[in-house]
Formats: structure tokens, C-alpha cells, sequence
């Protein structure tokens, strides 16, 4: 059964599995962090280009990392379509259609700079993520020695996305058998969010029952997993990553690299 | 309702006659408005702590085992009830053992309860019982949406913990097979009542019992009546 998260399943086996978990959540970090903090598209092409070769070097699946970054991106999009419409001050088209709508230069460069963003930090995490199965992520939050309130919460939060995610896809089925027409994308998105609130209403009497459960057997409030050590061969890991991404950011000259591949392959 | 040690004891009745209600309130999970319940000579109390003293020789398993599994692995969601019980690590590590052997899991220890199949998913749950060692299995509707081969394999588990474990089993089902084949007494419930207490080969041919919960007899002659109009509407 292939889950909706973003997680690996137990029988795949990847190369990164020797690497402590903890270390696997951190190294999205590093290639997203530098590009949220300094605006340059040539940097977020950069470490896209960089995850697109660890994953192939790690046999990552890419089809399927796509396949869930597609549904992410109307997402994304609804987040930056209206910025052309109110930021900037250079009218680039002007649409008049009974009221006049001003669509600005600077605002299509903003749009499309957070879209980026957006996209190059999601399918970074997506990519980091999927080499990691459910309880390595667990085992992962436990290491960083967040708050057992917090891990549990989270855990309890998790299980229950694929069950709503499930029971959401059975009622649209239902539909469906009962001569409801859904032709396009934005259709049967409006058509989940529908039923999605009416099965969190459903969904909350499951974690009442899940409550119970845990109350049957001893539970006092926390919830406490016990994680693996991280070895130095994990932090040679991590630091190859930090010189990476340092190498990147402050020593390269991103901008007249990118203009020269780009002349190589114009002529 | 009188239940012996070892025995089988079934609750029946139609959906919504309130047999897992009469579970939860069993367990303390809910308070009764009037009565008293006593479980090992013990009544039931509000207190958490008395009532943890009888939990832990109770194992529940309900009905849906998403409403159970939580934990990130099935090894780790089976320890969770023997950690609470503050059991020795080792203990705990071959009580784990122990029951996921059981319950023939041993092979899907590091497995996410994502990846596990309804059968598997049930199964899990029921080692996560098991660590406790308790002395009453509850189970609510243990074979509910099984297939043929799963609901052997779940009985043959159950049966030989139920022999080797001393157990006692207390479970809730409106498939009348079971409670006539499997169960030694049965209680049966109409609307919040009990309305017949003992063996059930002997409730179950009882008419006033018949009339509720229906009978096995009157589908076969509903499907025969069925299939004989049918025969002559061809014909």
C-alpha cells in the first residue's frame, strides 16, 4: 500500500539508510535555508540542480517525488497568482474588463521569485524526505530532543492523515457512482475540501476512540520512543553537506556560470 | 452478567443493541448512571489509579485497529503497554518478542502500521494486548470486515493463547455463528437490555430471541424463495 506521505516504505532499501535519520531531516535544511535568506534565482536553480543529482545518485525514486510535488503546486500557486495584481508600480498589461486591472512588471518578478522559493524548499524536503520511512522521522523528532508533547502530538496527527486521506477518496468514489460529474482538477478539489470537513468532524470521534486505547494501556500523558546514537561518520555527512552549500553561497559566481553554459548552448 | 475464568463469554445483539457500550463501561471508559460493576473482585471506581490496577489485566481490542495502532513501528506500538506496566527493558523486550512471535508478525517488527494490511493491522493489535499478559481479552467485533482465511488464522491465535495464557475472553459479535459455535454463554442485548443470559445453542432457538436478532434459517429461505421466483420468471 503506497502511502501519502512523504515517506519511504520499509522494504525499500536506499543507500542513505546507513545515515542516522536525525542527519537525513537536517540536510534539507542546509540547501534550503541560504536561498531563503538571499534573494538569487540562481541560487535556488542551483540547488535544485544539486538534489536532482543526489537523487539520482542515490536512486531516490523521482517519478514519485514528482508525482506528489504535482500536487502540491496548484497550492503554491494560489499563493502567488494575485501578487502581479497589487505589487509594483510598472504597469506591464492593463485589462479592462468593466474595472480596470493593472498587472505589474515588479509583481511578476515577485510572484514568480516566491513560487520558486516555494517549489525549489518543497521539492528539497520532498526529496530528503522520501528517503526516510515513518519512524525514522519519528526516531528523527525524538533525537532533537523536541518535547514529548510535541513528538506525540505530531505522531498522533500523522496517523491520521492517510485514514482521513482514505476515507476522503471512498466518499468521492461514492460520489462518482452516484453520477457525480468531476472534469477537472479544480473540481474535485473543491469536492475534497468539502468532504474533508465533514470527515474531520467524523475523524474526531476516531481519536477519541484512540484516546481510549491508549488510556487501556497505561497511557500517563507522554508518549516515548527511543532513539538510535548518531555516530561521527553521520557528522562527516552533515559537514560535507554545510561545505557544500557554504561553497555555493559565498565562493561561486553563480550568475556568470549559469550565463556561460547558457552561451556553450546557444552556440 | 456473570463471567467465569477461562470461559468464552459473547455479547449479541443487533447493531446499535449497545454491546460496545456495555464494553467501555465495563472498562471504565464510561461511568454508569446506576449499578455497580465488579472486575477480579474489584469494583470499579473513578479513581485512576485503582483503575489502572485493573486495566492492566485487561486487554481491549477494538473494533477498528486504526483507533489503536499509533506508534511509528509495530514493535514500538506492541512495547507501549508493556513500558506503561514499568516493566525491566529486557522484559519488555521479550514479552515484545514473545507476542509479535504469536501473532506471527515477527518479519513486520519495523514496519510502519501504514504498510500493514487490515489482518496484519488487527493482529498488531492484539500482540499490543498480549505484553500486558492479561487475564481478560475483550474484543469487539474481532472479525469484523476479515476474510475466511484471516478469521481462521485470528481464531487458532486466540484459542492458543486462550489455552496456554489462562485467558478469558469476552467478546462482542452479531454474527450468530460464532456466538453459538465459539462462545460457552452468551448474553444477549435488545435496545440497551439484556434479554437472555446462557448457553447459546439454547438462546438462540428461543422464538422471542429468533424474532429479534433474526436467524440464519430465515436467510436461507429468503435466498431460496429468492431464487425460485427467478427460476420461474425465466421459465
Amino acid at each position: 500500500m503506497e502511502s501519502i506521505l512523504p515517506f519511504r516504505h520499509e522494504d525499500e532499501k536506499t543507500v542513505l539508510n546507513s545515515i542516522h535519520p536525525v542527519v537525513r531531516l537536517g540536510l534539507p535544511f542546509i540547501f534550503v535555508v541560504p536561498f531563503l535568506l538571499v534573494e538569487n534565482l540562481f541560487l535556488i536553480y542551483s540547488y535544485i540542480l544539486l538534489t536532482l543529482i543526489f537523487i539520482i545518485i542515490t536512486r531516490l525514486n523521482l517519478s514519485r517525488i514528482l508525482k506528489r510535488l504535482k500536487n502540491v503546486i496548484p497550492f503554491i500557486l494560489v499563493i502567488t497568482i494575485f501578487l502581479p495584481l497589487y505589487l509594483g508600480e510598472t504597469i506591464l498589461f492593463q485589462i479592462n474588463i468593466g474595472i480596470s486591472i493593472n498587472i505589474y512588471e515588479e509583481g511578476i518578478y515577485r510572484a514568480f521569485f516566491l513560487f520558486m522559493r516555494i517549489f525549489a524548499a518543497t521539492f528539497i524536503f520532498m526529496s530528503f524526505f522520501s528517503s526516510l520511512t515513518y519512524s525514522e522521522f519519528i526516531e528523527a523528532l525524538t533525537s532533537l530532543k523536541l518535547p514529548a508533547f510535541f513528538v506525540g502530538s505530531f505522531i498522533i496527527m500523522l496517523h491520521y492523515i492517510p485514514i482521513i486521506a482514505t476515507s476522503n477518496k471512498k466518499i468521492l468514489e461514492a460520489q462518482e457512482l452516484r453520477g457525480k460529474k468531476i472534469t477537472n482538477y479544480w473540481q474535485r478539489l473543491k469536492v475534497h475540501a468539502f468532504i474533508m470537513g465533514k470527515s474531520l468532524v467524523a475523524n474526531m470521534e476516531r481519536s477519541e476512540h484512540l484516546y481510549e486505547s491508549l488510556k487501556m494501556r497505561g497511557f500517563s500523558g507522554e508518549l516515548t520512543f527511543a532513539p538510535k546514537k548518531i555516530r561521527v561518520y553521520d557528522f562527516i555527512i552533515l559537514l560535507v553537506f554545510i561545505l557544500i552549500s557554504v561553497y555555493l553561497f559565498y565562493f561561486l559566481n553563480l550568475e556568470n556560470i549559469y550565463a556561460e553554459v547558457f552561451k556553450l548552448f546557444l552556440l | 452478567m456473570r463471567i467465569e475464568e477461562n470461559s468464552k463469554y459473547a455479547l449479541t445483539g443487533n447493531n446499535g443493541a449497545g454491546k460496545t457500550t456495555l464494553l467501555r463501561l465495563l472498562v471504565g471508559l464510561l461511568r454508569p448512571k446506576s449499578g455497580t460493576i465488579k472486575i477480579f473482585d474489584k469494583a470499579l471506581t473513578r479513581k485512576k489509579k485503582d483503575l489502572w490496577q485493573i486495566r492492566q489485566n485487561i486487554g481491549f481490542l477494538f473494533q477498528n485497529p486504526d483507533d489503536q495502532l499509533f506508534a511509528p513501528t509495530i514493535e514500538e506500538d506492541v512495547s507501549f503497554g508493556a513500558r506503561n506496566l514499568k516493566l525491566e527493558p529486557e522484559e519488555v523486550k521479550r514479552r515484545v518478542k514473545w507476542a509479535l512471535e504469536a501473532v506471527d508478525l515477527v518479519d513486520f517488527k519495523d514496519f510502519s502500521p501504514f504498510n500493514l494490511s487490515w489482518g496484519q493491522k488487527k493482529r498488531a493489535c492484539l500482540a499490543g494486548l498480549l505484553v500486558m499478559k492479561p487475564k481478560l481479552l475483550i474484543l469487539d467485533e474481532p472479525f469484523a470486515n476479515l476474510d475466511f482465511k484471516s478469521i481462521i488464522n485470528h481464531l487458532a491465535i486466540i484459542e492458543r493463547l486462550r489455552k496456554e495464557e489462562n485467558m478469558t475472553i469476552l467478546f462482542t459479535s452479531h454474527n450468530l455463528f460464532f456466538v453459538e459455535h465459539w462462545a460457552d454463554e452468551m448474553l444477549v442485548l435488545n435496545e440497551g437490555r439484556g434479554i437472555f443470559e446462557g448457553h447459546p445453542r439454547e438462546g438462540l432457538n428461543l422464538p422471542n430471541i429468533r424474532e429479534i436478532m433474526g436467524s440464519y434459517d430465515e436467510i436461507r429461505d429468503l435466498i431460496q424463495n429468492h431464487n425460485s421466483n427467478q427460476k420461474q420468471l425465466i421459465f
